[in-house]
């Protein structure tokens, strides 16, 4: 017990099956992980390794189908949806590849939404969207829209985002993907400046050497599985153990029986 | 797509029209289904309409007119049992030979007075055949109180229910009708109310009295003569035809031929007024169909903004965007419409069997020759209208939003999120 | 849940405004056309029943107890103070006095049976407007005798013309049979109105001095606007309580128009129901399309942290105000296009030719009935919550992840 109150992340014999029409395809096949606080660390691995479904999971955006996921000393495993919610908007922060920020509201407005979502009062969320605007360094584009923003700059006003909560873990999928090398390495540095600053615990996923060049701690996932030192080896499981099959309703069978077929033909 | 291949030819157009509309099953599925059901509906409307103005008229001319009278001329006019047919024999024998004579019966009709112990009220006495009258029309069915006349039976008298009510005649009474001869001579003659007719119509029942025929010939003096040969037709539609046959073959300078409308011209006026404004609102719901569905086309052409700005880059001209959106929206009214059709005809049979049921609102009906159910129907001219309406729709819901796209800045369509 | 997902639905609406103004006016049109098919329909109905209780009836009649159903002489009303008294208590200025009977009129070569209106010349044009059906000859003068107006069908077959004379028979007062000359100075005709037959008009003092009834009269017609009737029949009913007098509306009298409105209507419900339906097929559309290309949207609420409650709440938000929105406009363009119309008239001359038909005038005037607009507006105004419950519910069932990889 007293040595799980030391780590920010404990994760244990995670598994995670997708289905692709009947066929099953593990995602997560038995991870384990630990994460300090305070930790940079890089997820790397190609793309399908099963990096961005760890990040979800320990993102409280999907359930994995079995093993235990403890973060900031909780059990995410029985929760219902409202506790995740409220679990992401307290200890959580998100930079998504695809910037993913809200295309009707400014960059300002962008980061006081989570802030407000918090319960906290617009004007001192618009206070803290112009500081945190300011650390990522776009102060100046606080009232610009999504769509009249860079990819760079989008990426930038997500960060801002993902810290103005006061999160315990960013976690950033492919943070880097969408943007030139130039610009992904600006990033990088200021994840890593913020990082240093402000002791945020950053988990990061990604292909990009130059996130790689620049992790704290660096995780190899291969076929679902973490790679290297420090690993105890499981012996892989059966797949039909592995991933159950769903129960789903005759409607859903049917559209991805049609779904299979047109992929065929 | 277009990049080398400036002219695309127009089959590839529909394909990727096609495929286009494939890739999204449920916006797709939800546009036709829109436009299907707004189709639908203006085709049940229409139905409707005119099943309830068909309806109207063949209860109006089931009540007591006929399809079409003879009468001798100048009756019409004059209402005078001066001029009666003597001799009704060949006229019989003309409308029994006609191919499109559902029945027929003959008919005395005088104005006169009821009176019933000191109370007195005009009438139109009519003297009808009891049986061969139930061929023609529903008067038999109209009875709120007694019975049919009786053949043979010569002092059976109807009365209108408003007459009997003024009258203070009961089932039963003894009443007294005095009408004029043709010589002018006033003649009275006592009856016995056998029953009251309710037909709603108040040319039924504020006025009629219903005797024998037999009965009528001899009382006032008219030996084999009549005044009407009340023809009905087999069917509505060859109503034209029969009357221009008999118009044809009968003598002009001796009877005159008139069908229902003339008959009556305040139901044919308030059929004429009934269908105008029926289609002065199909016209509105046309409309709204057309505004309804062309909105449905921009919203599902604004959510694809950025694909459209995606194949603007990929070199795609504005023009060649323009027939490809003006083929999808084509296709959708396409598939719309014939779901429509579908959709509208299939209502219109089911509802058709057993009708719809208004009896909800009262009475209403009974006084204008309807039932509580309605039936729809359809009708060569709504459909033509309701063709009409999709054509307009093909028009305006494809090439507005095709022109729209075609339209569309690259930049700005690229950058929408 | 925080009211910011209100102030963010909000934003959706503002931020997209084409977007806002196709879902609006998918709405809006819906409705105004709705509102304009009630404004037509009721404007024609008005113009009809107005049309009617102006050829002869009027709007509300005072009699004896019992002179309607049986019009007897014997039922007349001897003092008419009390009642013009609690007419003008009742702010009625438009009445007029009458005296009915059955008649038989007698020409030279034929007989007629008819009803007889004997109306003062004088105040009769306040009620009705007899005197504008006139086709030959002209309608009564203060002052004129043994003198009357015929239908055009009762002419003709009575074989008389205008300057004729014919000969009036009817029991007086006392029951006694009476004939007296009467020369016909008028012909009127109402195209379908049910006075070209069985209807023979005189001044009032005539009959009264022919029928042996001096100062009696046998009712009182008055004309209402449609609005107070009620109102009015109310007031009038409660003042003349006790009186042995009957206060009958023109429906009471003649159900036969108000039954004819009564059906129209039930058939412009059925109708109005369906293209209810038409206008539903087009917001749920409109509002489902948008919203469907939305899930990624909603997918990066819900990824931040957002409740499934909130986001459900912010997108019936939206369709709240988009309603209201196109409610208002709605209501609007709808009142707008009535007025409109109503001012310039609508002209279905090309379809029913120029003559009054069924007591409908061929330039056709919409007026909006507010009930019916009430029912119109909640009716809408249900089908869009309705339709925009459905979306609220689909984005907050949505999971975050499959909603993110949306494209």
């Amino acid at each position: 017990m007293n040595r799980d109150k030391r780590h920010l992340i404990e994760v244990r014999e995670l598994y995670k099956c997708y289905w692709v029409g009947s066929v099953p395809y593990p995602a997560l096949n038995g991870v384990d992980l630990r994460v300090q606080r305070g930790e940079f660390l890089v997820i790397a691995g190609r793309s399908g390794s099963g990096k961005s479904t760890l990040l979800n999971c320990l993102g409280a955006l999907e359930r994995p189908d079995s093993g235990q996921v403890r973060v900031c000393g909780e059990d995410l495993g029985a929760w219902d949806d409202d506790r995740r919610a409220d679990f992401r908007l307290r200890h959580l922060g998100f930079v998504f590849q695809a910037y993913n920020l809200i295309r009707v509201l400014s960059a300002r407005e962008n980061v006081a939404y989570v802030c407000q979502l918090q319960g906290l009062h617009r004007g001192e969320c618009m206070e803290r969207a112009d500081y945190w605007l300011e650390q990522v360094g776009i102060g100046y584009l606080g009232y610009r829209r999504p769509d009249q923003l860079s990819g760079g700059q989008q990426q930038r006003v997500a960060v801002a985002r993902a810290l103005a909560t006061g999160p315990d873990i960013v976690l950033a999928d492919e943070p880097t993907a969408n943007v030139d090398s130039k610009t992904g390495r600006d990033l990088i540095h200021l994840m890593q400046d913020l990082n240093r600053r402000f002791g945020t615990t950053f988990l990061i996923a990604s292909h990009d050497p130059a996130v790689i060049q620049a992790a704290g701690r660096l995780l190899r996932v291969e076929d679902g599985r973490i790679q290297g030192g420090g690993v105890t080896y499981r012996p892989p499981r059966p797949l039909g153990l592995v991933c159950p099959r769903p129960r789903r309703p005759l409607w859903e069978r049917l559209r991805l029986k049609w779904r299979e077929h047109r992929r065929r033909h | 797509m277009s990049e080398g291949h400036p002219r695309l030819p127009p089959r590839e157009f529909a394909l990727l029209a096609l495929r286009n509309l494939e890739r999204s099953p449920r916006r797709t599925g939800l546009t036709v289904l829109s436009m299907a059901l707004g189709l639908a509906a203006l085709t049940l409307l229409a139905a409707l309409n005119d099943g309830w103005l068909e309806q109207m008229r063949d209860n109006f001319i089931l009540a007591l007119t006929g399809h079409v009278q003879i009468h001798a001329r100048g009756f019409e006019d004059s209402q005078n049992l001066r001029d009666y047919i003597p001799d009704p024999g060949p006229v019989i024998a003309v409308v029994r030979h006609d191919p499109a004579v559902a029945a027929w019966t003959l008919r005395v009709r005088a104005s006169g007075l009821a009176a019933v112990a000191g109370n007195a009220s005009g009438v139109r006495i009519m003297g009808v055949d009891p049986e061969q009258e139930t061929w023609v029309t529903h008067m038999h069915q109209m009875l709120s109180e007694g019975a049919w006349l009786r053949p043979g039976v010569a002092r059976d008298l109807l009365l209108g229910v408003t007459v009997a009510h003024n009258l203070g005649a009961r089932v039963g009474d003894r009443v007294v009708l005095t009408a004029q001869r043709p010589n002018g001579e006033m003649a009275s003659e006592v009856f016995y109310l056998r029953g009251i007719l309710a037909s709603g119509a108040p040319q039924i029942d504020r006025v009629l009295a219903l005797v024998n025929l037999g009965k009528a010939r001899r009382w006032l003096h008219l030996g084999e003569g009549v005044t009407d040969v009340v023809v009905r037709a087999l069917t509505h539609a060859a109503a034209g035809g029969m009357e221009a046959r008999l118009r044809r073959t009968l003598p002009e300078d001796r009877y005159e031929i008139l069908s229902w409308r003339e008959l009556d011209p305040m139901v044919s006026q308030w059929l004429k007024f009934s269908d105008a404004y029926g289609l002065v609102l199909i016209l509105i719901v046309a409309a709204l169909v057309l505004v309804e569905v062309l909105n449905t086309q921009l919203m599902a052409l604004h959510e694809r903004t950025r694909e459209l700005g995606v194949m603007l880059a990929l070199g795609t001209r504005p023009r060649q965007l323009f027939v490809m959106v003006l083929l999808e929206g084509l296709m959708l009214i396409l598939a719309g419409a014939i779901l429509g059709y579908a959709l509208g005809i299939g209502a219109v049979f089911w509802l058709g069997r057993d009708g719809i049921d208004l009896s909800a609102f009262g009475n209403a009906f009974r006084f204008f020759y309807m039932s509580p159910l309605i039936h729809p129907l359809i009708t060569a001219e709504s459909a033509g209208r309701i063709l009409g309406t999709t054509f307009a729709a093909a028009l305006v819901a494809g090439l507005y939003p095709a022109w729209w796209a075609a339209r569309l800045p690259m930049n700005a369509a690229l950058r929408r999120i | 849940m925080k009211t910011v997902v209100l102030w963010i639905g909000f934003r959706n609406l503002t931020g997209d405004p084409r977007r806002t103004l196709l879902t609006v006016s998918a709405i809006a049109v819906g409705l105004a056309a709705l509102v304009f098919l009630w404004g037509f329909n009721d404007g024609l109905h008005r113009n009809m029943l107005g049309n009617f209780q102006s050829t002869l009836v009027g709007s509300l009649q005072i009699h004896r107890q019992g002179f309607f159903s049986n019009p007897e002489l014997a039922r007349h009303i001897e003092k008419d103070a009390p009642i013009l008294a609690a007419l003008k208590a009742a702010g009625v200025g438009r009445w007029t006095r009458r005296l009915e009977t059955y008649t038989l009129v007698a020409s030279d070569s034929a007989t007629e049976g008819s009803f007889l209106i004997a109306m003062d010349p004088r105040t009769e044009p306040r009620v009705t407007r007899l005197g504008e059906k006139v086709t030959q000859g002209r309608f009564f003068r203060p002052g004129d005798e043994y003198v009357c107006v015929l239908g055009a069908a009762s002419a003709r077959n009575l074989g008389v013309g205008v300057g004729d004379s014919v000969v009036l028979v009817a029991y007086d007062r006392f029951g006694a049979l009476t004939a007296e000359d009467f020369r016909l100075i008028g012909i009127v005709s109402g195209g379908g109105l049910g006075i070209d037959r069985g209807l023979v008009l005189t001044p009032l003092g005539a009959a009264q001095e022919m029928l042996d009834m001096q100062g009696r009269i046998t009712d009182i017609p008055i004309w209402v606007p449609p609005e107070r009737l009620e109102t009015v029949t109310g007031q009038l009913r409660r003042a003349l309580a006790g009186r042995d007098l009957e206060v009958l509306r023109w429906y009471d009298m003649f159900p036969v128009m108000h039954e004819w409105v009564t059906l129209h209507n039930a058939f412009l419900y059925l109708f109005l129901g369906i293209v209810l339906l038409i206008v539903l097929a087009g917001v749920v559309n409109t509002l489902l399309v948008s919203m469907l290309e939305r899930i990624r949207e909603f997918g990066i609420h819900l990824a931040l942290g957002n409740r499934r409650l909130g986001l459900f709440v912010m997108v019936l938000s939206e369709s709240l105000w988009l309603g209201l929105a196109g409610i208002a406009a709605g209501v609007l363009g709808g009142i707008g296009l009535v007025a409109l119309t109503a001012h310039t008239g609508i002209d279905l001359s090309l379809l029913l030719g120029d003559t009054q038909r069924f007591y409908v005038d061929p330039l056709v005037r919409p007026h909006l009935d507010l009930r019916h607009l009430g029912q119109t507006l909640a009716a809408v105004l249900g089908i869009t919550l309705a339709a925009g419950l459905y979306p609220a519910w689909r984005a907050s069932r949505l999971s975050p992840v499959e909603a993110l990889r949306h494209v």
